[in-house]
């Protein structure tokens, strides 16, 4: 405690503080430079850890797997059926034959009707040995993330299913799910089995969503997804389970669709490109391609998903040694006593062998809150009033805000908060009512660019802003005018800080991006509208790139032109013409001027803004919630100011008052 | 009680929104009563209905373990027989009577200051020290503490009334009324009766002409004889002495459930064994510092206001079941110390900046633990602990203040921010 007095009374006596006001904005910028480059730590040798089974109960691997050449044939016969039926049979055919499928192997066979046209089989083995309470899901949905048939997935999974059934082993009761889609079809059976579905066999644990779009017999290498809605993540044990069986039968795994190419690599470069990209993910989950990955689908209501998509290749692997990887994991899972706590459930991955926990990433994204918090201060000390000599030292003791412009500020900060809330409602209520189908589609296109353009022509408007004021504004009015300003721009960065503080620890992902992105508006000033057109110009810039919707733009163009992280890293790490070349011809530029070229370019941004205003009805995802409230809430309000037409110096009256006293 | 055309407006206004929002979001307040927040098992009204059910169908509320309000409070709203409208009326009511008082002291704290200023021979700065009646009717209506402690129903906004009620008839010189509602608060929620001391010792101040133990015998005895009067009439009421249970609950830490207080997380860990005895010193933890407030804090009545008010921002740091209501009364009287700003060490927008960071993070937090899965009990307490020590440093930062003044009105220009 002495310390600290003497500390403050040296800061005291160099008149440290006042001195450090003007400096703000530097610390801010400060910050969110420390709080990227903390990311571009971890990936360095010894700054992540090496992953480790934290569940002594789960034992990877060390039961001796019989899914081996006996069930070759069984998973081929399938497998010629299944592809039989893709040909030949429509979705209500499928399920029929995968009823009279499970029917024939003895489980509990049930259908969940989605609607009229669409439903879901799923079958029930209740375990010979457990008490019925906990379930383990194992899902094969008849089309891929892409759209591909699953005829592999479907075909291993019933054949899993039959040899499942043989053993007496379980604990926990097995369910064996076939929706059409891992997307919305598998979300609607998560959430109907949790509320009104009939048969149900306790809660659940674990779920693989298995994936394999191809008929051969071989495959090569495993690609792993583990990310879900709103930043939760399945238990780091799980995933660690899957890398480690995948490993122990000779797969390779890939882990946020990393080439194939860089599954040898163990260098910086490839690790920094899976963390980033796996914040880019969890950032965006639930919103592309109708809903990800199919752990997306079972987020919410505490289970532990994650899933396999194992990749064709000319490799030795066969099928069957993908299915003893799934009964692996079964295995494991079903040694477990308790749910799964013992490990991380907030973490990122670096490779598949490589995490970083909670406590080691999250300081980035708290630096970078601290930040907005710092530049709402420097809002409120008069920093951003470009009438001020910001070369001096602030003179004033504290500059006061008088209560009445203080109440006007928050009532403006409210109405802007309830206008940014009824688009944001109106945004989702159109979600709902108008599906994205065929028809609806030029209209979404539309309402897109409309929405993305008004963004820009806002930020423009910034620095064309005729001067408003009125002829004559008395001082008073003024200093009002000012007041009502700095406390609007103080108020909507602070917001702004309260909403990535509180999103943090849910959705660091979220946090860290918004954050990011939505920088440059902790750099925006308000003056006279009458002159300085350069300061006015720099503000409509900052507008523009923090706008939500410029984002939006971006990444739904570099995701339509099939822009991954991974060319950046091969480009940066053997930099060499040809590459780059090779690498860029790589990307969907559109060759010519013609309309229909273009057209999948603008439907990127589209199908982004799409998923956004309807990921809450779909999957409860609150990215849009944030984005809206918090974001673009504050993105108003300091267009606003940056708008406004102040004329009034807080420290220049200040100074001419004193005289007179 | 006059009103100029700001107060009105803003009164007006404060009354419309407590009427209007929970008439057109009828769920707003099981929502809040859910959040551990803004209810706990003393001052939650879903377990006050639970009451109303069980005396409404002959059962006495007591008998089993979930009830733990007072039975005045559980029969005045079983005649309301769950009228939403009538039970946000009352709601408004108490909080603009918490509000009246509180400008009546805000008027006492000015004119204090006029009077001391003529006593020093200076020339009167009226109310320079001191915020505009206005301001603090918007502070108090306002403030999302409040405002959601309204919404939420809990009962400690009706404590909260009487210890307004109490401050004010000190102010005044009301003393009995002052004891009065100081045993009606007690009464309510046991805590209150700690403050007995300074108010005591207020009476003592104010009246030098009378011997002080004699004060002494006749304020205690009056709150004394308040208190059983209340007391025997619940015994009327409900026909057994197990009401007394409520206060059993309270003092024995008997339902340990999540809140913003300290205790919760050390009685889940420790040993049974040991528990009585922690009991004991968490209590007296939260009495004791009473003593030495009322002392150090004992000169003139304005300085026992300051201990009072200290007393209440300490008990709400220290007591077994806090909640935001409580958080509440003691940060609308925070404008009181106007004259105090000046020497804080860490400036008020800061410590506001900080509190309400951590009150948007502590559900946050409970989210993580209760419906995620993904965090565990650590992520709410530590969060809580972080809450409760901001509370505290901005507490002892008056406390420095206070001091900084009467040593002579010492102005540290490290206050500049």
């Amino acid at each position: 405690m002495p310390l600290l007095e003497r500390v403050s009374r040296a800061i005291d006596q160099h008149g440290l503080i006042p001195k450090l006001v003007r400096q703000l904005p530097r610390f801010t910028m400060l910050l969110a430079i420390l709080g990227v480059s903390w990311l571009f730590v971890l990936p360095l040798h010894g700054q992540y850890r090496i992953t480790y089974i934290s569940e002594n109960a789960l034992m990877p691997s060390q039961a001796y797997s019989f899914f081996r050449e006996s069930e070759w044939n069984i998973v081929r016969g399938y497998r010629e059926e299944v592809v039989r039926a893709f040909e030949e049979q429509d979705m209500t055919g499928k399920n029929e034959l995968m009823t009279t499928w499970l029917d024939n192997i003895g489980y509990k066979v049930a259908t969940h009707e989605i609607n009229s046209n669409e439903s879901v089989v799923y079958g029930i083995f209740h375990a010979p040995r457990g008490d019925d309470t906990e379930a383990m899901v194992l899902v094969a949905p008849w089309f891929t993330f892409d759209g591909e048939q699953n005829a592999g997935g479907v075909a291993l999974t019933i054949a899993l299913a039959r040899y499942f059934y043989r053993m007496s082993i379980w604990s926990k009761n097995i369910i064996v799910v076939f929706p059409k889609n891992g997307q919305l079809s598998l979300r609607s059976w998560v959430e109907a089995y949790h509320t009104s579905l009939d048969k149900t066999a306790g809660s659940i644990e674990s779920a693989v969503v298995l994936e394999y779009p191809s008929d051969a017999d071989h495959l090569d290498y495993i690609e792993l997804n583990y990310a879900g809605v709103n930043g939760q993540l399945p238990n780091l044990d799980l995933v660690n389970c899957a890398v480690f069986i995948s490993e122990h039968e000779g797969f390779k795994v890939s882990l946020q669709q990393t080439p194939k190419g860089q599954l040898w690599a163990r260098d910086y470069g490839s690790r920094l490109t899976v963390l980033l990209k796996s914040i880019f993910e969890l950032s965006m989950t639930g919103l592309l391609k109708g809903g990800g990955n199919g752990c997306e689908a079972f987020s919410g209501w505490n289970i532990q998903a994650i899933s396999l998509r194992a990749k064709k290749g000319a490799d030795s692997h066969d099928i069957t040694t993908f299915g003893r990887v799934v009964e692996a994991i079964f295995r494991s899972v079903n040694n477990l006593l308790e749910k799964f706590h013992q490990s991380f459930f907030f973490y990122l991955m670096l490779a598949p062998r490589n995490f970083v926990s909670i406590g080691t990433y999250l300081p980035s994204a708290v630096l970078i809150s601290v930040g907005y918090a710092l530049a709402s201060l420097s809002a409120i000390l008069t920093n951003n009033n470009r009438n001020n000599d910001l070369s001096q030292t602030l003179r004033l003791r504290s500059p006061n805000i008088d209560p009445i412009p203080l109440c006007v500020g928050f009532a403006i900060f409210f109405l802007i908060f309830t206008i940014s809330t009824i688009f944001g409602v109106s945004m989702m209520y159109v979600a709902e009512r108008y599906p994205y189908d065929n028809d609806n589609v030029d209209g979404y296109r539309k309402l897109t660019f409309t929405v993305i353009f008004s963004g820009v022509f806002f930020s423009f408007y910034a620095s064309l802003a005729p001067s408003l004021s009125l002829s004559k504004e008395t001082d008073d009015h003024k200093k009002f005018k000012a007041q009502v300003v700095r406390t609007l721009n103080a108020l909507a960065l602070f917001f702004l800080t309260v909403v990535l503080i509180g999103l943090l620890v849910v959705h660091f992902a979220l946090s860290f991006t918004i954050g990011v992105c939505a920088l440059p508006l902790a750099f925006i000033s308000y003056g006279p509208q009458s002159s300085q057109s350069r300061a006015k110009l720099i503000n409509s810039a900052l507008l523009l790139i923090s706008c939500p919707w410029s984002t939006i733009l971006a990444a739904g163009v570099l995701s339509s032109v099939g822009f991954d992280l991974d060319m950046v890293r091969n480009i940066a790490q053997n930099f060499h013409l040809g590459t780059a070349r090779e690498i860029v011809s790589a990307l969907h530029f559109p060759s010519s001027l013609d309309y229909a070229e273009w057209q999948y370019l603008l439907d990127g941004p589209t199908e982004i803004f799409v998923g956004l205003i309807s990921a809450y009805k779909h999957f409860q995802s609150w990215t849009w919630l944030a984005i809206c409230y918090g974001w673009f809430t504050t993105w108003l309000c300091l267009w606003a100011i940056s708008i406004s037409d102040v004329t009034y110096g807080e420290e220049i009256t200040e100074l001419e008052a004193k005289p007179a006293k | 009680m006059k009103f100029d055309s700001k107060e009105l407006s803003i009164v007006i206004s404060a009354l419309v929104i407590q009427l209007v929002v929970p008439s057109v979001f009828p769920n707003l307040h099981k929502i809040l009563d859910n959040s551990v927040l803004f209810a706990a098992p003393v001052n939650s009204f879903r377990s006050l209905k639970e009451g109303i059910f069980l005396l409404r169908n002959g059962l006495n509320p007591y008998s089993g373990t979930i009830i733990h309000h007072p039975p005045i409070l559980v029969s005045l709203f079983t005649v309301i027989n769950e009228n939403e409208l009538v039970t946000n009326l009352i709601y408004a009511l108490a909080d603009l009577v918490t509000a009246l008082n509180l400008i009546r002291i805000n008027e006492w704290f000015m004119k204090q200051e006029v009077e001391a200023s003529n006593e020093k021979g200076e020339k009167i700065q009226t109310k320079q020290e001191y915020f505009a009646n206005w301001i603090v009717y918007a502070w108090y209506f306002f403030n999302p503490l409040g405002i959601t402690s309204i919404f939420s129903r809990s009962t400690t906004v009706f404590t909260n009334m009487f210890i307004m009620i109490t401050l004010k008839s000190l102010c005044y010189q009301e003393l009995s009324v002052a004891v009065m509602s100081l045993s009606v608060a007690t009464y309510l929620s046991y805590h209150p009766w700690y403050y007995i001391l300074p108010v005591v010792c207020y009476i003592i101040k104010s009246k030098p002409e009378e011997h002080p133990w004699k004060i002494v015998v006749k304020a205690v005895g009056l709150f004394v004889s308040g208190l059983f009067g209340l007391l025997y009439l619940s015994f009327q009421l409900t026909g057994s002495w197990q009401f007394l249970t409520n206060y059993e609950t309270i003092v024995m830490f008997h339902k340990i459930t999540p809140n913003l207080g300290l205790w919760w997380y050390f009685f889940t860990e420790i040993f049974q064994f040991f528990n009585n005895f922690f009991v004991g010193v968490f209590n007296l933890y939260t009495f004791i510092f009473i003593v030495p407030f009322t002392l150090r804090f004992g000169k003139t009545k304005r300085d026992l206001m300051f201990a009072l008010w200290v007393s209440i921002g300490f008990v709400n740091f220290a007591k077994a079941y806090p909640t935001i209501s409580d958080l509440s009364l003691f940060h609308c009287l925070v404008l009181e110390w106007k004259p105090l700003f000046k020497n804080l060490r860490i400036n008020p927008v800061i410590s506001y900046m900080l509190t309400y960071v951590l009150l948007a993070l502590l559900p946050v937090f409970y989210y993580v633990w209760m419906e995620l899965n993904s965090g565990n009990s650590n992520f709410f307490y530590a969060i809580g602990l972080v809450f409760s020590t901001v509370e505290a440093v901005f507490l002892s930062d008056f406390i420095w203040s206070k001091l900084c003044e009467e040593y002579g009105g010492a102005r540290r220009d490290l206050t500049q921010i």
